[in-house]
């Protein structure tokens, strides 16, 4: 029943040591302000409660989509919207594209990070699904050190992720992708503008028709994003048959840990995992010409 | 070339309308901002069912910058009814038993209101609420018609046995309903259950009010119905009504939700308190948990048909789920066994409804009032016995519409006009209903289907209610007039639908009719907007007066120009002689003059009029559409709707399709996503955000749709005008679950009609 935000002191590090340190300092007490898209809505709601907001917004060289030899880079401060134009983006990690392109709010998108999407560690994030099938690292920084982690690793459980106290996320990498490579990204949701109630982000690596490494990535199944491993094994190193293909959707269904909320069933999102892992190897298929 | 230089033609907003909006200038009731002006805010029950047995506000009124903390004991003791209990029922005669307090002193629902603080600033009035201490005694609550109903349940409210807020009759029964079964060759029923919606306006609830010295009461309010909320308040206060002034600034949406009174008398009771002007603006979790929702209702229905299709006998049951007070429900349940059992001709009809209380938000109306709930389940009911009877759904409504002269669905008087078969025949044709039935086949994993609805609706409530409207209009020296109004304008545009009306009465541009509007002090009695009544009962009262004023400036016209007021015309700003359009005087002319008479004669050309109405002239229409749902999926996509409506002469196309594009977004939201969940637990609305409610918007509408109007002018509409706010989305809702049964085969009992439901249907069907 209320609107207003709670009073809060007021932070804006010109460098990402001296954010750093602000984290370290003031501990649990404050957190890191990129778009607020999310932070601000939640403050409001009461959800949270904080007595600092450390804004990055003014820390030179965070706002950068580039890609080289190393792969694809995104800073901690690259808009969404940033991204869902970026030519690179669009034309080498199209299954990031996707995902990006099917959050329908242009407001959002303009104002929401990547990194802040990331960091919000829900599991419905769009983001966070493609980019798990692409095998993104996170880049931290501390007070004194920087380190690198697979988003793989990033995710704890629902809103917890492996950021050390006085650490904050000053980008990510996406390595570049194997030759042969289709992505596939869906969702389900109530309405367009909602969050998933499932959604799918499957990469294979196809080489002389044979299926050579896949990553098959789940939102909104479990208390993190997850991978179907066991489904990924059922389709390595086939040729995509029907039969691999059911049988890999079959297993991810079963490795998945829905519940009910107020956006679906557990049972509905358990038997969606099977149709969405189905139907994104087949737009795979489709798209890499693999016959059957 | 049209006989009309206004009507009928599409016509933009008023400038005076339209410009605010979109610049943002518009006032609305949350704009409103005054000297000294305090924030109010208010303290609900966390519990569903609860005997407050202490109250202590001491700490909180210690609180600096905290004005006025109010709990049930500083505040009259009068019970009202949030739908105005003076709104009165003139067929049936009941009217709404208060059951409310302003701030109560037993919770009946998660929300309920019982203290309320007037503070400097939103950080100081929220801190206060903390320190508001109440001891609650939790009693047991019910949430379900169901389980209010055992009996054992706890008992609601002392007045209301069993938590029967209600039993009524269909007043209108005829026949008799068991002759008309044995006689019948095939009978359908079935049990529908629709569910609440909420009206999701854009602007939150809000009031600013302030008392002056001499205790004179001024509200800006967004209640649609300015005049009873004025004669309510005066009850509440026990105020005199000229002591109290409602003013209804731009109203950002409302739906029927703004129907009732809400937070009106908290604001009014601390401005009291405080000598300063409060405010009270909802969050919107305030919004989605306390405002009055459309009533979720299970109705029965069973209809008997001859073989050839013709209805002869039916008889509806319907349980309304009331929330903690009767508030519209009470209505809106009773009303709903109208729009069901007065649709089609029959001969034998029967029904009664069950209005309950439960421990939850209090239900009442919403766009339709009933009629899209009725139309849910009748228009399925109709399709089940088509498909029994081996009849086409086209055919079998055709066979069973009304003709004008017939009693209409609210009441025995007559129906004016109605051209439903032609909306239907060519509703049908357009969407190539014949075509793509016979060429469709049940097979792959997308399917697609047909639906269709046919509607009934009113043009205001007459005679359920009594629908009263008054205009004042007085022309200004330069011939622009001033049009006094007061309905509420809830952002259908009825502005500039009414100066058209007023416009091509007067023979001047409707951009020359400046509105006023939105005072109860400014303009005479007006019920309000609801019903679908403005444009047909504003409308009748506007041109009343236009045809006063033209008579003055007329008769003033002939003096000046010295001939009869027979031989004079007026258009395009200028009033001459028909014989001789030469001869003749702009309405300015005439207008100074008259006002400015240096002979001493001056007056102010001006009409007045009230309109009480006494006719219900219903619009009429038809919904088609095509969907296409996923088996695997469970998802339903709407490709395609037509709409035929016959709402008599239409004056705005533009406003009228914007009235229709809405209803078929509403309709959609309310067919396949709109859920409103409460905890069964606790009782708490967990669907309480735009968020977790979901609404259709621009995304889930169809790529295609065809709006047709029927164009014949009504005998009793102003210009031949009839209603068209609510029927726009009355069979939208319908005519998408007999589209998805005809994809899929498999009919939905309860929307929302949603993937998961869809998935588990067709599951049990495939297990037989
Ligand atoms: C209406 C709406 C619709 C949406 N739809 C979708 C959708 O369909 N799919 C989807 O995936 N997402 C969706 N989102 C989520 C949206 O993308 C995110 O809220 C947004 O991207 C968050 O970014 P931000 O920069 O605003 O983060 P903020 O709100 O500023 O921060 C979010 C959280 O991350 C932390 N944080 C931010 N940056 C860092 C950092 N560099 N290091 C450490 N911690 C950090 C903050 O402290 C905070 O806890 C939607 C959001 C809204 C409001």
């Amino acid at each position: 029943m209320v609107r207003v935000l709670t009073p809060f002191e007021y932070f804006e590090p010109k460098t990402v040591e001296e954010a750093s340190n602000l984290l370290r300092d003031y501990g649990e007490k404050v957190r890191v302000l990129a778009g607020g898209v999310d932070l601000l809505a939640r403050i409001r709601r009461r959800e949270i409660q904080v007595e600092g907001l450390v804004c990055i917004q003014r820390i030179p060289g965070l706002d950068y989509v580039r890609q080289d030899s190393e792969g694809l880079k995104i800073g901690a401060l690259t808009t969404l919207r940033t991204l869902e134009r970026s030519q690179e983006v669009r034309e080498n990690y199209r299954l990031l594209f996707d995902a990006i392109h099917s959050i329908h709010s242009i407001q959002v998108k303009n104002m929401g990070t990547a990194v802040g999407n990331l960091c919000i560690a829900t599991p419905a994030s769009d983001v966070a699904v493609s980019l798990l099938a692409l095998d993104a690292q996170m880049k931290i920084a501390g007070p004194s050190s920087e380190r690198s982690m697979p988003l793989e690793n990033f995710y704890l459980g629902v809103k917890r992720t492996a950021l050390q106290p006085g650490e904050l996320v000053t980008g990510i990498l996406v390595p570049p992708l194997p030759k042969g490579s289709f992505g596939a990204f869906m969702k389900l949701v109530r309405t367009a503008t909602d969050i998933a109630k499932v959604n799918v982000a499957v990469r294979a690596t196809l080489r002389n028709g044979g299926c050579e490494e896949v990553r098959i990535a789940l939102g909104s199944v479990a208390p993190t994003i997850v991978r179907a491993r066991k489904a990924e094994e059922a389709l390595r190193g086939t040729r995509l048959e029907r039969e691999a293909v059911v049988e890999a959707a079959e297993r991810a269904a079963e490795e998945v840990n829905p519940i009910t909320d107020i956006r679906s069933t557990a049972e509905y999102r358990r038997e969606m995992v099977k149709v969405l892992t189905r139907r994104a190897v087949e737009k795979i298929k489709v798209e890499a010409g693999v016959k059957g | 070339m049209s006989e009309f230089s206004w009507v009928g033609k599409p016509h933009p907003p008023l400038k005076m309308e339209g410009v605010p909006k979109v610049t943002g200038e518009a006032i609305y009731t949350v704009d409103v901002k005054l000297p000294g002006m305090l924030v109010g805010k208010i303290l609900r029950s966390p519990h569903p069912h609860a005997k407050i047995l202490r109250i202590d506000k001491s700490k909180a009124e210690r609180l600096p910058g905290v004005k006025a903390v109010l709990t049930f004991e500083d505040i009259p003791k009068v019970k009202y009814a949030s739908s105005f209990r003076d709104m009165p029922m003139a067929t049936s005669g009941t009217l709404q038993p208060p059951d409310q307090y302003v701030l109560t002193d037993k919770a009946r629902y998660v929300g309920d209101p019982v203290a309320a603080v007037a503070a400097v600033d939103e950080y100081v009035a929220e801190e206060a609420l903390k320190l508001i201490e109440v001891e609650y005694e939790p009693l047991p609550a019910v949430f379900t018609i169901d389980d209010a109903l055992k009996p054992d349940a706890p008992q609601i409210h002392d007045h209301a046995k069993g938590n029967i807020a209600a039993h009524v009759k269909y007043p209108f029964a005829q026949g008799d309903v068991e002759k008309g079964f044995a006689e019948a060759d095939c009978v359908v029923e079935g049990t529908f259950f629709v569910p609440r919606q909420v009206g999701a306006h854009l602007e939150p609830q809000a009031c600013t009010a302030y008392v002056d010295p001499t205790g004179k009461v001024t509200v800006w309010s967004p209640c649609q119905l300015t005049f009873p909320l004025r004669r309510e308040l005066a009850k509440i206060f026990s105020l005199p009504e000229g002591m109290i002034n409602v003013v209804t600034p731009f109203v950002g949406g409302s739906f029927g939700t703004r129907l009732s009174l809400y937070c009106e008398p908290i604001a009014i009771a601390l401005a009291m308190k405080t000598g300063k002007p409060v405010k009270i603006v909802h969050s919107k979790e305030e919004d989605f948990s306390t405002l009055e929702t459309r009533t979720a209702d299970r109705v029965t229905v069973k209809a008997g048909f001859k073989k050839d299709g013709t209805l002869i006998a039916m008889q509806m049951k319907v349980y309304t789920w009331a929330g903690a007070y009767a508030a519209r429900a009470y209505l809106a349940g009773p009303i709903l066994l109208m729009w069901g059992l007065g649709h089609y001709r029959c001969p034998n009809t029967d029904g009664e409804c069950f209005v309950v209380y439960t421990n939850t938000t209090p239900a009442g109306a919403m766009r339709g009032y009933g009629n899209p709930e009725a139309s849910t389940v009748v228009e399925q009911i109709m399709d089940m016995a088509a498909e029994k009877l081996g009849i086409d759904p086209v055919e079998l409504r055709l066979k069973n519409v009304k003709k004008a002269g017939e009693p209409s669905n609210l009441g025995p008087c007559p129906i004016e006009s109605t051209y439903e078969d032609e909306c239907i025949r060519i509703g049908a044709e357009r969407i190539g209903w014949w075509e793509k039935r016979k060429l469709k086949k049940q097979e792959g994993v997308k399917r697609r289907g047909l639906g269709m609805a046919a509607m009934m609706h009113c043009s205001g409530a007459w005679p359920l209610l009594i629908e009263h409207s008054s205009a004042m209009i007085k022309f200004n020296e330069d011939g622009s007039v001033n049009m006094i109004i007061n309905p509420a304008f809830p952002g259908t545009h009825c502005w500039t639908t009414l100066a058209q009306i007023a416009a091509e009465e007067l023979g001047i541009s409707p951009e020359d009719v400046h509105v006023v509007t939105g005072s109860t002090d400014t303009a005479m009695f007006d019920l309000g907007s609801h019903a679908s009544r403005t444009t047909y009962v504003t409308g009748n009262a506007v041109l009343e007066a236009a045809r006063e004023a033209k008579r003055q400036l007329l008769e003033r016209a002939s003096k000046m120009l010295g001939v009869s007021p027979e031989e004079l015309t007026v258009k395009d700003g200028r009033v001459f002689v028909k014989a001789d359009p030469s001869k003749g005087l702009t309405i300015g002319e005439i207008a100074r003059s008259t006002i400015w008479d240096l002979k001493g004669e001056s007056f102010n050309i001006s009409g007045k009029a009230s309109w009480s109405s006494r006719y219900s002239s219903p619009p009429t229409g038809a919904y088609f559409t095509e969907v296409e749902v996923d088996t695997e999926t469970g998802e339903v996509k709407v490709l395609k709707f037509v709409v035929v409506i016959d709402c008599g002469r239409v004056i705005n196309p533009m406003t009228v399709e914007g009235q229709i594009q809405g209803g078929i977004s509403q309709g959609i939201g309310y067919a396949l996503y709109e859920d409103y969940v409460i905890n069964k637990k606790t009782g708490v609305v967990e669907s309480d955000n735009f968020n977790t409610y979901r609404i259709a918007t621009n995304y889930e509408m169809p790529e295609e749709i065809e709006i047709i109007f029927i164009n014949k002018p009504d005998p009793k509409g102003p210009f031949g005008a009839k209603g068209v706010g609510e029927p726009a989305m009355v069979g939208v809702a319908a005519a998408i679950a007999n589209a998805v049964y005809d994809a899929i085969g498999v009919r939905l009992r309860e929307l929302p009609i949603t993937p998961e439901k869809i998935l588990k249907a067709l599951k049990e069907k495939e297990k037989g």
